[in-house]
C-alpha cells in the first residue's frame, strides 16, 4: 500500500475511535474483561491505573446532543464543556467505565466531578487534589502525597498491588507514547508537515480512548511512515493553537479549510503539552510523578505562576514550527482562557503578532462563523489570501 | 473593464458594478449597486442582485471580467467560486473610499464587526460580535417590534432622547424584558429608544476598545444609516464619524469588487 | 513626596461625606447611624494611612481575601486590597461603566474585572509587592497573572498562597507553612520584620473582635432583626477581613459597638423594620448593590429582611496564641475553612449545604435566595444540591442569575419584578 494511504488509513482510524465514547477498541477491552477508569483532566497522573492494570480513558462528550439533564446540577454560569460531559454520563454514554478520577483543576470540573459522584453514582471516585501553583518542594511534597492517596485508594477499592516495578514499567510505556508523540509533532515542522492539525488531534486523542501497548504500536507506523511521505503544500499559512481542553476534530478541520494549515500546538488536554515530558525512572517514583505533571510539563493557566513560561513555551513552538501566526482557542465562561485570552492580547500587541481568537462550545456547530474569522485571518496576513 | 463584488448577508444581498478604466485603483468607479432581500439560496440571491446591476448599467454579465463574493453565502454560489472575508472586504473599501479610515464599525444583519486598518489599508485586527444578536439589525429590529414602529422610526427618536433609560441587557432577549418593563412604566418611547440606541453604542465600544481606536473611523453596513446610532456612537467614543461617498451598506461589496478585480490584475 | 493615585483623595472625601450625612441624629434611631458613622471613619482612616505609605515612599503590601492580613499588621506593613474600595463607592464613580469598556471576560466576575480594570486604569496605587489566594475561584488566580502585564506593575514580587481542597489539620497544616514562607517572604522584600510579640497581642483582639461578631449574629437571630438588610454582614465583612488593620483597638470597639447597640435594640424588641413579616437568608457574599438598592424595597414593600449573608457567617475558632506555630496555625484555619465564601466555595459542597441548613434554622429563615453569582462557578454546580436540601427543609428557595458586585448584570427592576412573583406563589403580599 502506498505509505500515504496508509497514514491516511491509520489517521482515519484514530478518527474512528474517538468518534464515539464507547468505541470497538474499549468494547473488545472490557469483552476480555479489562476494567476501564475514566479520568477528568489531563492532571491526572495515569501512570498510576497502567500500573493497577486498569486502562484510563479520558473522559469526552463526543456526540453528545444536549444538555437537558445536566440543567438540574448547573446553571448559566457553567461551561457547555461540563454541562455535556454530565449530560451524556446521566444518560448512560459512560457506562462501560468502572470508575471515576479528576482533579480540581478548574471550578467546573471540580463540581462536575462531585456531582457525578454523588448523583449517578460510579461504583468508584476519587478525586486528586492538584496543587493551583507551580512552586517550590511543599507543591511538589503536596501532591507526591496526593498521588499516594490516590495509589492507595485504587489499591483498596480494586484490590490489587501497584507495585514500583509495575509504576516503574508503567511509566516507561507513558513514556514511550509520549516520545513518539513528540517525535511526529516534530515531523510537522517541516515545510510540508505529513498530516493535518486535525489529523494530528485525533492521533493525540485516540491515545486516551484505546490500550496504550496497541496504540504505541500504530503510533511507531504512523512515524515511520510520515518519515517519507511527501507531505501537505497546498496551505496558505502555519498556524500554531493555543489553549486548554478542546477535542473537536471538526472544529480543526474549520480551520484548516481556510487554507491555515495547523503545524503546531500549545494544548494541554491532548496537545504538545501533555507529551512534552518525559518522567524519571530514578530515584522516588511519586516525586518524579509530582515533579514531572506540575514542575516540568509546559504548564497552562490553571497552574499559578507560569505566565511567562506559558508564553515562551508558545513563541519556542511557533518558532521552531516556522508558523506564521498564532489561534487562540476557548470555551466561554472558563475565567482561566478567558483571561489568558486577556493577558495574551498584551503580548500580542508588545511583540506584534498575528493572533486570532476563536471561542467554541464545547460542541462545535459555528462553522461558518469560524470559517469567516479564520478566512479573514489568513487575509490579514497574506494580503487578500492569495 | 467591469468587476462585479456580492455581499451576500443575513438579510439582505448586496451587488456592486465596478468600471476599472486603467491600471491605477483610482481608476475604478462605481457604475451601479443592487440590493436584494436574501432568499433561502445565497445563488438566487446573487443572480437576481447581479441581474439587476448589469441592466441597470446597461451591460450584459458577459462582459463582467471578474467576480467576487463575500457575506455568509460566499462559499455558496457555484458560478463564483472565488471568494474573500467580509473582514478584508470591508477594509479593501473602506481604505479605497477613504485612505485616511483607520477603524470600521460594520453593524450588519446579525454580524457587528471592528476593523482596525493599518496606513496601507491592510486590517491588522479585527473583532466579531459573539455568537449573539445583540447590537445587530435583528437586534434594532426587535427593539423595533417591541416599541411598535420601524427602525427608521426607533432612530428617528433616539434623537430627541434627552434622559435615555438604562438597558443594561447584552442579551436580545433581557433587553427586550427590560424594554417592556420600561413601557409598561410609561416611560417616553423616545428615552427608551434613546436607551437601547446607547446600550449598543457601549457594547460597540467594548467592541473598539479590543481593536483600538484610531481616526478616521467610518460607519458601514445596513444600521450605519440609522442616524440614531451614529448619533450614540460618536456620543460614546468620542469621536466623530467620517462619512464614506456611497451607501454605507454597498461598502462589503465594493471591497469584493475591488478583489474581483486585483484577481484579474494578478492573473493577467 | 510621591502622589497617591487621585481616585484615593477622592475615597477619602468620599468617607468623609458619608461621616457628615451620618454625624448628626445618632441616639435617635438606636445608634445605627453611628455604627455607620464609625464605619465610615474606619474607612477614611484605612484610605488615609494608604496615601500617606504611598506618599512617604513607604512599602506597600497588596492583599487579597482570605491571606491573613494579622501578619502584615504584626509586620507593621501596610497593606489593602485593590478592589476593596472600588466596590463600596461604586456609585459615586463610573468604574463599572469604564470596566464593560475594558476587554475583560464579560462572563467573569466583576470584582476581578474592575481590578484588572483598576490596575489598568491606574486607580489602584503601585504595591510593592503583592501576595495573592489561589481560591476559591479560578478568576483569581488569573486577576493576579493579569496584573503583571499592566505597565508598571510587571516586576513586583509576588507571592500566592495555594489553598488545598480538602478540611482537616493536614490540610490546614500545609497552609501554615506557606503563611511561613509569605513571612519569610515580606521580609527579604520589604525590609520589615515581623514580631511575633505583637502578632500575639493582634491575634487576641482578633479572637476579641470574632466574639463580638459572634454576638451580633446571636441577635440577629431574633426576630425582630434589629438591623436592616444585610447591614451587620457588610460592616462586619468590611471592618473585619477589608478595611481593617487587624489589631487596631478602635477597630474591636467598632465590633463592640455593634454588638451592642444589637443587644439593646433586641432588648427593647426593636426591629429595624417596622413590620417585619418575612426573613431571607442571602445565599453568598452580600450583592454589592443588595444592601442599599434592594433591601429598602423589599422592607418597605414586604416587610422582608434579608437578615444575613455568607458574609455574615462567623464560625471562628479562637487562635491559640501560645507560640508562633500555634498562631500560623489559627491563623491558617481562618483563612481557609473559616472566612466567608473561601469556606463555601473551596472544597466539596458540604459546607455550603450545612451553613445554609444551620443560617435557616439560626436565624428562623423564611426563604432562601441564591443569587447565583456569575464569577461562582462552582456555586452554579452546587445548585442541585441547595434545591434538594430546600426541598427537605421545605424552604423556599428563589434562585436568580446575577453578578453580586455589578448591578448591570441583573436589572435591579428586572430582579424587584422576579421577587414580586416569588412572594406572590408564596402568599406573602405587600404591606400597603
Amino acid at each position: 500500500m502506498d505509505k500515504a494511504m496508509r497514514v491516511r488509513e491509520i489517521c482515519d482510524s484514530f478518527r474512528e475511535l474517538c468518534s464515539v465514547p464507547y468505541n470497538e477498541s474499549l468494547q473488545s477491552y472490557k469483552n476480555d474483561g479489562g476494567l476501564i477508569i475514566g479520568v477528568l483532566y489531563n492532571q491526572v497522573p495515569e501512570e498510576i491505573l497502567t500500573a493497577a492494570g486498569i486502562l484510563p480513558v479520558r473522559i469526552r462528550a463526543v456526540g453528545s446532543q444536549g444538555t437537558e439533564a445536566s440543567d438540574a446540577r448547573f446553571t448559566q454560569v457553567n461551561c457547555s464543556l461540563v454541562k455535556h460531559f454530565y449530560d451524556s454520563a446521566a444518560k448512560g454514554r459512560f457506562d462501560f467505565i468502572d470508575g471515576l478520577v479528576a482533579t480540581n483543576g478548574c471550578d467546573h470540573v471540580r463540581k462536575l466531578h462531585e456531582n457525578w459522584t454523588s448523583v449517578l453514582k460510579p461504583a468508584y471516585s476519587h478525586l486528586l487534589c492538584f496543587p493551583k501553583r507551580q512552586g517550590d518542594d511543599l507543591q511538589v511534597t503536596q501532591l507526591a502525597k496526593e498521588i499516594k492517596k490516590l495509589k492507595e485508594s485504587i489499591e483498596a477499592h480494586f484490590g490489587v498491588e501497584i507495585t514500583d516495578e509495575a509504576l516503574r514499567e508503567a511509566i516507561k510505556l507513558h513514556n514511550r507514547t509520549r516520545e513518539l508523540q513528540c517525535a511526529l509533532y516534530e515531523l510537522r515542522k517541516g515545510e510540508n508537515p505529513p498530516i493535518t492539525g486535525a489529523q494530528m488531534l485525533a492521533v493525540m486523542m485516540a491515545g486516551t480512548c484505546m490500550p496504550r501497548e496497541a496504540y504505541n504500536a500504530q503510533l511507531e507506523e504512523l512515524v515511520a511512515l510520515c518519515q517519507d511521505v511527501e507531505g501537505i503544500s497546498d496551505y496558505k499559512v502555519r498556524v500554531v493553537v493555543y489553549g486548554g481542553e478542546i477535542d473537536s476534530i471538526d472544529f480543526f478541520e474549520a480551520i484548516e479549510s481556510q487554507g491555515a494549515l495547523i503545524v503546531a500546538d500549545s494544548l494541554g488536554g491532548y496537545g504538545k503539552r501533555s507529551a512534552d515530558m518525559q518522567i524519571s525512572l530514578e530515584g522516588d517514583l511519586y516525586t518524579n510523578l509530582a515533579n514531572a505533571y506540575l514542575m516540568e510539563r509546559p504548564a497552562e493557566p490553571r497552574l499559578h505562576g507560569t505566565r511567562a513560561a506559558r508564553w515562551e513555551y508558545l513563541e519556542k513552538v511557533a518558532e521552531e514550527a516556522n508558523a506564521d501566526g498564532f489561534i487562540q482557542v476557548f470555551i466561554p465562561i472558563c475565567d482561566l482562557w478567558g483571561y489568558e485570552r486577556v493577558m495574551f492580547a498584551t503580548e500580542v500587541e508588545k511583540k506584534d503578532l498575528n493572533c486570532l481568537v476563536l471561542d467554541t462550545e464545547y460542541i462545535f456547530t459555528a462553522s461558518g462563523q469560524t470559517r469567516t474569522r479564520v478566512q479573514a485571518f489568513v487575509e490579514s496576513i497574506t494580503e487578500g489570501g492569495r | 473593464m467591469y468587476f462585479i463584488g456580492c455581499d451576500l448577508g443575513s438579510t439582505t444581498g448586496k451587488v456592486v458594478l465596478l468600471e476599472s478604466l486603467g491600471d491605477a485603483v483610482d481608476s475604478c468607479r462605481i457604475v451601479s449597486w443592487a440590493l436584494e432581500p436574501s432568499g433561502f439560496s445565497p445563488e438566487e440571491t446573487a443572480d437576481l442582485a447581479i441581474n439587476r446591476a448589469c441592466e441597470q448599467a446597461g451591460i450584459s454579465r458577459d462582459q463582467v471580467a471578474g467576480f467576487c463574493c463575500t457575506g455568509y453565502g460566499r462559499e455558496h454560489v457555484s458560478a463564483i467560486p472565488y471568494n474573500v472575508s467580509e473582514i478584508s472586504c470591508h477594509g479593501k473599501s473602506a481604505s479605497f473610499l477613504l485612505p485616511s479610515a483607520r477603524t470600521i464599525i460594520d453593524v450588519g444583519g446579525q454580524d457587528v464587526k471592528v476593523i482596525a486598518l493599518g496606513k496601507t489599508g491592510k486590517v491588522v485586527d479585527f473583532a466579531m460580535n459573539d455568537k449573539c444578536a445583540a447590537g445587530t439589525g435583528k437586534f434594532f429590529e426587535a427593539m423595533a417590534r417591541t416599541l411598535r414602529c420601524t427602525v427608521e422610526e426607533l432612530g428617528e427618536m433616539s434623537l430627541q432622547s434627552v434622559a435615555p433609560v438604562s438597558i443594561s441587557s447584552t442579551c436580545s432577549v433581557f433587553a427586550e424584558s427590560e424594554v417592556i418593563s420600561h413601557i409598561n412604566k410609561g416611560v417616553d418611547r423616545c428615552e427608551i429608544a434613546g436607551g437601547i440606541h446607547e446600550s449598543i453604542a457601549r457594547r460597540l465600544m467594548a467592541m473598539v476598545n479590543r481593536v483600538g481606536l484610531t481616526e478616521d473611523v467610518v460607519l458601514t453596513g445596513g444600521c450605519a444609516k440609522n442616524k440614531g446610532l451614529r448619533v450614540a456612537l460618536e456620543k460614546m467614543i468620542k469621536v466623530e464619524l467620517t462619512e464614506i461617498p456611497c451607501d454605507p451598506q454597498i461598502n462589503g461589496a465594493l471591497g469584493a469588487a475591488l478583489y474581483a478585480r486585483d484577481a484579474y490584475d494578478g492573473e493577467k | 513626596m510621591a502622589k497617591a493615585p487621585e481616585r484615593l483623595y477622592q475615597y477619602a472625601e468620599v468617607f468623609k461625606g458619608g461621616m457628615a450625612m451620618t454625624a448628626e441624629p445618632a441616639e435617635a434611631v438606636g445608634g445605627i447611624p453611628k455604627i455607620m458613622h464609625e464605619n465610615f471613619r474606619l474607612a477614611l482612616k484605612h484610605v488615609n494611612r494608604l496615601i500617606e505609605t504611598v506618599e512617604n515612599d513607604e512599602p506597600l503590601v497588596s492583599e487579597w481575601y482570605g491571606n491573613t492580613c494579622e501578619i502584615y499588621a504584626a509586620m507593621d506593613l501596610t497593606h489593602f486590597c485593590p478592589v476593596d474600595l472600588i466596590i463600596p463607592t461604586r456609585p459615586f464613580f463610573d468604574s463599572i461603566d469604564r470596566m464593560h469598556e475594558d476587554d475583560t471576560p464579560a462572563d467573569s466576575c466583576a470584582l476581578i474585572r474592575l481590578a484588572v480594570w483598576g490596575a489598568r486604569a491606574g486607580i489602584i496605587p503601585v504595591p510593592t509587592v503583592v501576595t495573592g489566594m489561589l481560591e476559591p475561584c479560578d478568576a483569581q488566580s488569573l486577576m493576579h497573572e493579569a496584573w503583571e502585564t499592566v505597565p508598571g506593575w510587571e516586576n513586583i514580587p509576588t507571592i500566592s498562597l495555594d489553598p488545598p481542597y480538602g478540611y482537616g489539620d493536614e490540610d490546614i497544616q500545609y497552609f501554615a507553612d506557606q503563611l511561613k514562607r509569605e513571612i519569610d517572604f515580606l521580609e527579604e522584600h520589604t525590609g520589615h520584620k515581623m514580631d511575633w510579640d505583637e502578632l500575639r497581642r493582634i491575634c487576641e483582639e482578633t479572637n476579641k473582635i470574632n466574639s463580638y461578631w459572634d454576638d451580633v449574629n446571636h441577635c440577629l437571630m431574633q426576630k425582630p432583626c434589629p438591623f436592616h438588610s444585610l447591614q451587620a454582614a457588610e460592616w462586619g465583612w468590611t471592618q473585619a477581613l477589608h478595611v481593617n488593620w487587624p489589631g487596631d483597638p478602635e477597630v474591636t470597639e467598632f465590633f463592640k459597638l455593634m454588638a451592642e447597640t444589637a443587644a439593646d435594640m433586641v432588648e427593647k424588641g426593636i426591629g429595624a423594620v417596622e413590620n417585619e413579616q418575612v426573613r431571607i437568608l442571602w445565599a453568598d457574599l452580600n450583592g454589592s448593590w443588595a444592601e442599599a438598592e434592594l433591601g429598602p424595597w423589599l422592607e418597605e414593600t414586604y416587610g422582608a429582611v434579608m437578615v444575613n449573608s455568607f458574609a455574615g457567617r462567623t464560625p471562628y475558632s479562637v487562635i491559640d496564641t501560645s507560640t508562633p506555630e500555634s498562631m500560623l496555625f489559627g491563623l491558617a484555619r481562618k483563612g481557609i475553612n473559616e472566612v466567608p465564601m473561601i469556606r463555601q466555595a473551596r472544597g466539596t459542597v458540604d459546607t455550603f449545604l450545612q451553613d445554609v441548613k444551620d443560617m435557616c434554622r439560626d436565624y428562623q429563615i423564611d426563604c432562601v435566595f441564591f443569587p447565583n453569582h456569575k464569577g461562582h462557578k462552582d456555586q452554579g454546580g452546587n445548585i442541585g444540591y441547595l434545591r434538594e436540601l430546600c426541598r427537605e427543609m421545605e424552604m423556599p428557595l428563589l434562585t436568580f442569575s446575577s453578578d453580586i458586585f455589578d448591578p448591570t448584570f441583573l436589572p435591579i427592576d428586572e430582579l424587584k419584578r422576579i421577587i414580586a412573583t416569588f412572594f406572590e406563589a408564596q402568599g406573602w403580599k405587600p404591606l400597603k
